[in-house]
């Protein structure tokens, strides 16, 4: 607790909480602008962060993370186009409610729910995370190559996408991560007679390239997509305590649900509030009414979407797993400041291990006072044409990326691997498991290598040890039920 | 151009790219050294995953041809009339390939020294920008231009300026 205590002192300092209203601002406008990411925002945000003090980094990163899946709401609300992938189940519920003529209580409602669902996850958080460092410690090599193969079979399954194209893409991304210093024994390895690759392809550059460069492209295409956007008004928009007393059974449970799907490694937000979604329906009196601009539509939706963020920090922060994507690109972050993530994280940087717990919280309160006051500008920025977001942003990709390590090669890596992101998406591959594959890949070969050593070459102890057979067997139930589910629906189809 | 071939098309493609790709990988996997040290060695994990994705890749072709064969076996007519999810989107793949090129263009000129940083981030900023109100106003008018100009300014002479004298990174 003291650690705790120390971190919110931290943050509740000047320069910390500067950069918590700046993180939160930019991630509630770029998550509300359709055809911007708060992946790519975090993306691109972190070379900048290179030369800033590791916690008040990541004290930025993480309030970004916050206001970008609430930012979403907006857009979803009032042109019904989701801001960013999280809040495309607000649409279903938030557009119909503004075109109805009740803007502000469909932004109001989303923006209690977004900070009920941070709240709940957050205790989550804060409760759950020093146990579970202490437990992640006495995990081995098996448990944690079991742990790996399990965030990537749950991220295939339950992606977006076929389970099929779930799985190349992620053994994509392993394969991806393989070019460079052999992890175990040091020597070179996949370069390809290329001096620059001797240190892998970046993290970074394939990052920045993948979520920044491939979404770009996408929107040059489609230039000319019109949208007309609803006026807000504040008609509406602060809730009364019936309101709150109505829906608190559904915001508790959209809450719960967020946060373990959160904590779930490799799945994220907009996973967390469909199956919110759908639970609120089935447990509604009036089913009928989701679609048409209910209530209980959006609470559910936006408390689940903002309760993953706490769920999805703690294996992070915990076991050096990334919950969603954008924690995995969190994790670029922390290697980039060159700290190990995983269960060490606790004791050799508690600082920084709270310090992302507390500004998870004063984020998410600051979120809740921002999107209030500032919805009705961040509504007016999605007016900005493309033809000059895009290339501004093109050459922030190039020059952000360029600084990583004063290298030009890495700006073509990041031009090729925005290439590679886009043929992916035309091609239906899903870019989540490629990303989780990059992150993962070391760690997997890693851990599987040294394991194989202290075994004697054996598989063994996958199934001998009981956590690491816990893992496997959710892997191959999860596959089992996945591979069963797409023929049983490609045999109905015919 | 029926949107339903057109994906097992995207299929093939895929599948074959990924097969190249991969024996590709697993040829030049096969110089690397075996390890004394434990039984798998550097090339085992690279090896393993080209084995799977070129599995994956032969599966998805082989489905991909399937489903040609069954949509072409229904009425070709009905294979075409298939919207696909984003047929009332107008796309513009001839922009995406000059935005492609001209970011070529602009890497290129700075990794050949051709142009510095400033010089090269306002012309592809100005180029850029210009092809795109062209299609997103249908009009390029003085204002536009003067708006451009402004932005690439900024991100051409005060990028270089935050980023060599604050962040202290040599930019070409």
């Amino acid at each position: 607790m003291t650690e705790l205590s120390a971190a919110f002192a931290h943050i509740l300092t000047p320069v910390s909480m500067f950069y918590v209203i700046l993180g939160v601002t930019l991630g509630i406008t770029v998550g509300a602008i359709p055809g911007l990411t708060g992946s790519m925002l975090i993306a691109l945000t972190i070379p900048l962060t290179f030369y800033m003090e590791s916690t008040l980094a990541l004290i930025l990163l993480v309030s970004m993370y916050v206001g970008a899946v609430s930012g979403g709401l907006i857009t979803a609300s009032l042109l019904r186009i989701p801001g960013t992938p999280a809040s495309v189940v607000t649409t279903f519920d938030g557009y119909p409610m503004a075109k109805g003529g009740r803007p502000g209580r469909a932004i109001g409602i989303g923006i209690m729910s977004s900070f009920v669902g941070g709240c709940i996850s957050w205790l989550f958080l804060v409760s759950l995370s020093p146990p579970l460092a202490k437990i992640a410690l006495k995990f081995g090599p098996f448990e944690l190559f079991a742990l790996v193969l399990m965030a990537l079979v749950l991220i295939a399954s339950v992606g977006q996408g076929s389970f099929l194209r779930g799985l190349i893409s992620g053994f994509l991304g392993l394969l991806v991560a393989c070019p460079g210093v052999d992890p175990v024994l040091g020597t070179l390895r996949l370069d390809f007679s290329i001096d620059e690759l001797a240190g892998g392809f970046g993290l970074l550059p394939v990052l920045i390239g993948l979520f920044g460069i491939s979404q770009i492209i996408n929107d040059i295409m489609e230039i000319e997509l019109k949208v007309e956007r609803i006026p807000l008004t504040f008609s509406g928009m602060f809730l009364s305590l019936q309101d709150l007393k109505k829906q608190a059974v559904n915001l508790i449970r959209s809450s719960v649900i967020g946060t373990w799907v959160g904590i779930l490694p490799g799945i994220g937000a907009n996973i967390g509030s469909i199956l919110a979604y759908s639970a609120a329906k089935n447990s509604s009196k009036t089913p009928e009414k989701f679609g048409t601009g209910t209530d209980e539509g959006v609470v559910a939706s936006e408390a689940a979407n903002n309760a993953t963020i706490g769920g999805a920090l703690i294996p992070l922060i915990t076991m050096g797993i990334p919950g969603s994507l954008i924690d995995a690109i969190l994790l670029g972050a922390l290697i980039l400041h060159d700290v190990t993530p995983g269960p060490l994280l606790f004791r050799d940087h508690p600082g920084l291990a709270y310090g992302i717990i507390a500004s998870a919280l004063v984020a998410n309160i600051l979120m809740f006072f921002i999107m209030l006051g500032a919805s009705f500008g961040i509504a007016r920025l999605v007016d900005i044409p493309k033809s000059y977001l895009v290339p501004t942003i093109l050459a922030f990709c190039v020059v952000g990326t360029f600084a990583l390590n004063n290298r030009i090669f890495d700006v073509w890596v990041m031009f090729l691997f925005g290439l590679v992101g886009y043929g992916l998406e035309r091609a239906r591959v899903p870019l989540g498991p490629f990303v989780i594959g990059i992150i993962l890949s070391p760690i997997a070969e890693v851990q599987l290598r040294s394991g194989l050593m202290l075994s004697g070459g054996t598989l063994l102890p996958l199934v001998t040890r009981p956590i690491a057979l816990a893992f496997v067997i959710i892997s191959l139930l999860t596959l089992v039920w996945t591979v069963y589910q797409e023929m049983f629906a490609h045999k109905r189809n015919r | 151009m029926d949107s339903k071939l057109s994906s097992y098309k995207a299929d093939m493609i895929l599948a074959v790219v990924l097969l190249a790709g991969s024996l590709y990988v697993f040829w030049e996997s096969l110089s690397l050294p075996d390890s004394p040290y434990e039984p798998m060695g550097p090339a085992f994990v690279p090896q393993a995953l080209c084995i799977l994705i070129g599995f994956l890749a032969i599966v998805v072709f082989v489905q991909g041809i399937r489903k040609w064969q069954g949509a072409m076996e229904q009425s070709p007519a009905a294979a075409e009339t298939e919207p696909s999810e984003t047929d009332d989107v107008v796309k513009h793949p001839w922009l995406a390939i000059l935005a492609v090129l001209l970011m070529f263009a602009y890497i290129g000129s700075m990794h050949l020294k051709l142009l510095g940083f400033r010089t090269a981030t306002i012309i592809f900023i100005l180029l850029l920008g210009v092809s795109l109100v062209s299609y997103e106003k249908e009009k390029v008018v003085v204002l536009h231009l003067i708006i451009l100009l402004i932005l690439a300014g900024i991100m051409g002479l005060g990028g270089y300026y935050l980023f060599t004298q604050v962040f202290y990174v040599n930019l070409p």
